[in-house]
């Protein structure tokens, strides 16, 4: 593109911009931004989109800056700690002892020392030895204390961290006195902190140069930039050119109100189980040992209920038990294994256990409570929610995820339609290999975990667990010999990450207003 | 979970088979039931979580025995050779309050090198946590035999007495009392609080070997020159004494030791390991329709033998069993060459299970075990043929809708933990705590000691992360609060509830007036009333909760500049909450 169409297709920023590289040669952008009387933002778009097309080039140059330590911070405000001795001295009519003049002048004594020094060398101060105590009496002028450059400097500096020449700049001085003058401050601690900044600077390239030739006739010219309703309503858009536009300059973001990504997957999971004739149900947050462990044949004293860390309540900290019967039979079932053909684990149930609540750590919770009100089989279930464990903070753990859980209570069911269900469960949530390997769980027999192959690691991922549903489990709870009772479930925020491709489970919780915006809603569904 | 770390070499060794690292590592070892954390190529080790159901696969030589069973190189029970050790220990009537289940065992002829011996250790330590419980339930002591000298009494001590101080492990040439070693010695001070008002100990002739729950003698410490074991469980039940007992020499057996009883008199006489064999009936019909697959009794007697189990087919009216090569010195109650018990009318596997294994509570573990042997991998997954009928639960229907609204609405969803202090719930939010949170016994992080009551603060926590970003920020959450309640069986209920807030120069109370309006009148909620509220978190004269016939269904208003300062926010929030089960109500759903 000859260099004229080039800027026609600029937008009237993007000139205004290459005009003032012409002008200065370089600038960075915050320069630009305050000479042209726009935000940053734009700005460092234009330059983006400038350098993207080959009119500027920015290199990196470090600098140093200044900035306030913490004293310097103080001194800024208050001033400097012998300008305030120097002060308080005037103020006494010219004369103080040592103690009283750091005292007025609000100065710490372990400062004394250094104060008196500064004093000596800015000519402010004499010390004078009278009975034993020190004296100090004022010496220079008054308007010295008022003019102190050193100050001045720290004054510039409270602006925000700059280089000696923009320091030199906000107090319109000569640059050699402003450093001998930071150099000053610099032999202070915590007064001045030095630190290398990298910093852009752009500058134009010939094409630049080319375009920016014609940037003023571009701007002046007379056609239509904004179609305008008067351009309509008296038709002067007929008589008239239109400003071309370079479409591929980049524009501002614009975002949709959104679902949060965590609650699209929950969206979707729903879906698929909706899709595959499962009922929907909930159970609550707080739940007592009896559904969260020991109706699970979790006994109270085994490896297993410690193999989920759980958070125990002091307020409430009693549930009721159901009815008697089936606490009955829990409770033999426990000790030794009842009237279903089970060993038991051979201990004495304590009831005041199972009263205990807690925060539930597993949906299975949901589904047993389910099973004890079903009426059936045959029956499908399947619930999602929140569940807790006594984890601490980290990229793979938080106190509290979701789950879903899904339950099949038929007669006719076995281990294959166990691992049938799961396939075409997986495959619906957009994972199209599944393997199987033996797991353990307290309240199922022939457990599983299932695996997937995650395309974007090439690896084979480990996706909840899965079993039957233990006739210790079930046969409390009044179902005969005949039911079996196939379930699974496997943790949200785990395929959420999978799908959202997150590395990091705590963004699905204490989240960044960016990445919630910015990342696609059409993943959860993928 | 236990990790037990498996060393290839050994392995191989143990098995008397070629078998490559990678089909251990990537098929054999997880096919087995476990998950594999950590596999080393270099360095040939392998390292696994087996379940809390397998203790016995916690050391290399059980992982062994199941394989061979798994690769079909050795099926049934092993052969473990068992004799008497003729040595003789004595329980006294003192420990019987204390702690008194004590088992014994010889184990003769092992070889152990420095591997082996921290493989032991880490075994012993797996065991304790998931049958001992921590060493309260079982604990193991493991000695070299040759500096012990027999017979040996278990009694209970005056933990103060000096005539049964004596040098614990680790600390050679400082004798101790038994109280000494629980104030003083590292295990004391972690086990003590297991040992009650007298010490329980261990004693040869020459004094204590050991100090159960908490820690052995030097004298009997076990090296890499020991040949001949003595190990002794203690504990509170028989059942997790005699199970760690049998788990221990069982494994040590796979790798050609000899197991030896000892003869406990005293108190109670027993002979230990008693090496009692579990004898189940698997009903065939009951395999087949629990793993979906059409099986003989022939093939299932296959399988549980693979599982190591000693297994007979015995067809419906059969009256006399095969000849089995069941090894005589494992102990069977009942004589097992008799009939059933019972007469089957229809066909089983009668199983007899080694006393490694401790988790066979019923038929249907032996039927999962059938299954493992089967491989999970040969299973062909089918539909189910159930037809049942999909139905959403109507609240999250309900939540939905209210979320796609407020998206309409250009509001940013956002998602927060339930979790949270009454800091953040009432102090920053100008409110007193009202005795209604529910609250963590056992809280681990300040920030994390009780449910929500409600999720505005949730929402100006999310914006007082986001300040950095640009205004203005449009936020909403619905989640779950939870509150105690006397009428619910767990003692409190949770509930869901919608908070919306409204941030940046310039906003106030008129636009988050306007969204809420926006809000009911996409839910078709036909008529309202908004009323003056007095609400501290808000500013006063800028708050109004909307009442629906005459019922409260939330409340809104511009948020207390003391409560933007908590949360280091600068510029004004106009904020909302609302009950969702009543804007249910509400909108007629």
């Amino acid at each position: 593109m000859e260099p004229r169409e080039l800027a026609e297709r600029l937008g009237e920023r993007d000139l205004k911009i290459l005009l003032a590289l012409r002008e200065r040669g370089r600038a960075t952008p915050e320069e630009l931004a305050r000479e042209l009387g726009y935000d940053e933002g734009p700005v460092m778009r234009s330059l983006y989109w400038l350098e993207e097309r080959g009119l500027i080039e920015s290199e990196e140059s470090r600098e140093r800056v200044y900035e306030l330590g913490e004293e310097g911070e103080e001194y800024a405000e208050k001033g400097l700690p012998e300008l305030r001795v120097a002060r308080a001295l005037v103020e006494a009519g010219g004369e103080l002892g040592l103690e009283e003049a750091l005292e007025r002048a609000g100065v710490p004594k372990r400062l004394a020392g250094p104060t008196l020094g500064w004093l000596r060398r800015k000519g402010l101060a004499e010390i004078k030895r009278e009975d034993g105590e020190t004296r100090l009496v004022f010496v220079g002028e008054e308007e010295a204390i008022e003019e102190d450059l050193d100050q001045r400097v720290l004054e510039a500096l409270s602006e925000g961290p700059a280089s000696v020449e923009e320091v030199a700049s906000r107090l319109d001085e000569d640059v050699e006195k402003v450093r001998e003058a930071l150099e000053r401050l610099s032999e202070r601690e915590n007064v001045v902190e030095e630190r290398e900044v990298r910093r852009r600077v752009v500058r134009l390239t010939d094409r630049g140069e080319e375009v920016a030739e014609c940037a003023e006739e571009v701007l002046e010219r007379d056609w239509i930039t904004e179609l305008k309703p008067e351009h309509l309503r008296e038709g002067t858009w007929r008589e008239k050119e239109f400003k071309p536009y370079d479409v591929r300059a980049p524009t501002k973001p614009s975002y949709p109100g959104k679902r949060h990504p965590l609650r699209e997957v929950i969206e979707e999971i729903r879906r698929v189980f909706l899709e595959m004739g499962f009922k929907e149900v909930s159970g609550p947050l707080v739940e007592s040992s009896f559904w969260n462990f020991d109706a699970l044949f979790q006994p109270q004293d085994h490896a297993a209920r410690e193999m989920q860390d759980t958070f125990y309540l002091e307020e409430p900290s009693e549930a009721e038990l159901p009815d008697e019967k089936v606490v009955e039979r829990v409770k033999s079932v426990h000790e030794d294994g009842g009237d279903v053909g089970s060993r038991g684990w051979g201990y004495e149930w304590d009831e005041g256990i199972a009263r205990k609540t807690v925060l539930r750590t597993h949906t299975t919770a949901v589904s047993v409570r389910k099973l004890y009100e079903a009426e059936g089989p045959p029956l499908k279930l399947f619930s999602i929610g929140r569940v807790y464990r006594r984890e601490t903070v980290d990229y793979k753990h938080l106190p509290e995820f979701h789950q879903c859980e899904g339950i099949v209570l038929a007669e006719d069911v076995s281990f294959r339609e166990l691992l049938g269900i799961l396939e075409e469960f997986y495959k619906r949530m957009g994972f199209e290999e599944v393997r199987f390997r033996p797991a353990y769980f307290p309240y199922t027999v022939l457990s599983v975990e299932p695996e997937v192959y995650f395309e974007e690691k090439g690896e084979w991922v480990e996706l909840g667990g899965a079993g039957i549903f233990r006739q210790e489990v079930l046969r409390p709870l009044g179902f005969d010999e005949d039911v079996v009772c196939l379930a699974w479930g496997l943790g949200v925020e785990r395929l959420a990450m999978m799908k959202l491709g997150i590395d990091d489970i705590r963004e699905l919780y204490m989240g960044d207003l960016k990445t919630l915006l910015e990342l696609p809603s059409a993943r959860a569904r993928r | 979970m236990p990790v037990v770390t498996i060393r290839h070499d050994k392995l191989v060794e143990l098995l008397d088979e070629d078998v490559s690292f990678d089909e251990l590592a990537h098929e054999l070892i997880p096919m087995l039931g476990s998950d594999v954390e950590r596999i080393d190529e270099r360095e040939g080790v392998i390292e696994t979580e087996f379940f809390p159901n397998r203790p016995d696969l916690y050391s290399v030589e059980g992982v062994a025995r199941a394989l061979k069973g798994f690769m079909g190189l050795e099926t049934g029970l092993p052969e473990y050779p068992v004799g008497d050790s003729g040595i003789r220990a004595r329980v006294e009537e003192s420990v019987l309050d204390e702690r008194p289940c004590l088992a014994l065992a010889v184990v003769r002829g092992v070889e152990l090198d420095e591997w082996d011996l921290e493989h032991l250790m880490e075994f012993q330590e797996h065991l304790h946590w998931v049958i001992g419980r921590d060493r309260r339930k079982a604990a193991i002591g493991i000695h070299d035999l040759d500096a012990v000298e027999p017979p040996l009494r278990y009694l209970a001590v005056d933990p103060d007495d000096e005539d049964w101080a004596f040098e614990p492990l680790d600390h050679p040439g400082e004798e101790m009392t038994p109280a000494e070693v629980l104030k003083r010695h590292e295990k004391g001070r972690e086990y003590g609080h297991l040992v009650g008002e007298r010490a329980p100990i261990l004693a040869d002739e020459e004094g204590p070997i050991s100090l159960p729950p908490v820690i052995n003698s030097e004298r009997t410490r076990v090296t890499e020159d020991t040949t001949d074991l003595l190990i002794d469980v203690t504990g509170t039940g028989w059942r997790p004494v005699l199970d760690a007992l049998h788990v221990i020499v069982c494994n040590l057996a796979e790798r050609g030791a000899k197991i030896e009883r000892v003869e406990i008199v005293g108190a109670y006489e027993r002979i230990t390991p008693t090496m009692e064999i579990d004898v189940w009936d698997v009903p065939v019909r009951e395999a087949r329709r629990l793993l979906g697959v059409e099986l003989s009794g022939e093939e299932l007697e296959e399988l549980l033998s693979r599982a190591r189990h000693e297994a007979v087919f015995v067809p419906e009216g059969e009256r006399e069993l095969r000849e089995l090569p069941l090894p005589d010195h494992f102990h069977v109650e009942a004589d097992w060459r008799e009939l059933p018990p019972v007469l089957h009318d229809e066909d089983v596997v009668r199983v007899f299970v080694g006393p490694w294994r401790t988790n066979i509570l019923h038929e249907w573990d032996l039927i999962e075990d059938a299954g493992i042997m089967y491989n999970y991998s040969k299973f062909e997954p089918r539909p189910p043929r159930v037809y049942t009928e999909s139905r959403a639960d109507e609240e999250r229907e309900f939540i939905g809708l209210v979320r796609d609204i407020l998206a309409r609405l250009k509001f940013v969803e956002v998602n927060s933990l339930t979790l949270t202090s009454p800091e953040m719930n009432y102090r920053k939010m100008r409110l007193e705590p009202d005795g209604r949170a529910v609250k963590i016994a056992n809280p681990i992080q300040r920030e994390y000691t009780m449910v929500r009551t409600w999720v505005l603060p949730s929402l100006l926590r999310f914006l007082s992360d986001n300040k950095h970003r640009p205004y203005p920020q449009r936020v909403f959450e619905v989640g779950e609060v939870a509150e105690l309640d006397e009428e619910a069986e767990t003692g409190a209920s949770d509930r869901w509830k919608l908070a919306l807030a409204v941030a940046g120069p310039g906003t106030g109370f008129s636009e988050i007036k306007s969204v809420v309006e926006a809000l009911l009148r996409e839910l078709d909620v036909r008529e309202w009333e908004v009323k003056e509220l007095d609400h501290p978190s808000f500013i006063n004269g800028r708050c109004a909760e909307v009442l629906v016939n005459g019922l409260k269904i939330g409340f809104f208003g511009e948020i207390h500049p003391e409560v933007l300062e908590e949360f280091d926010l600068e510029v004004p929030v106009a904020a909302g909450e609302f009950e969702i089960s009543a804007l249910r109500r509400a909108a007629g759903w």
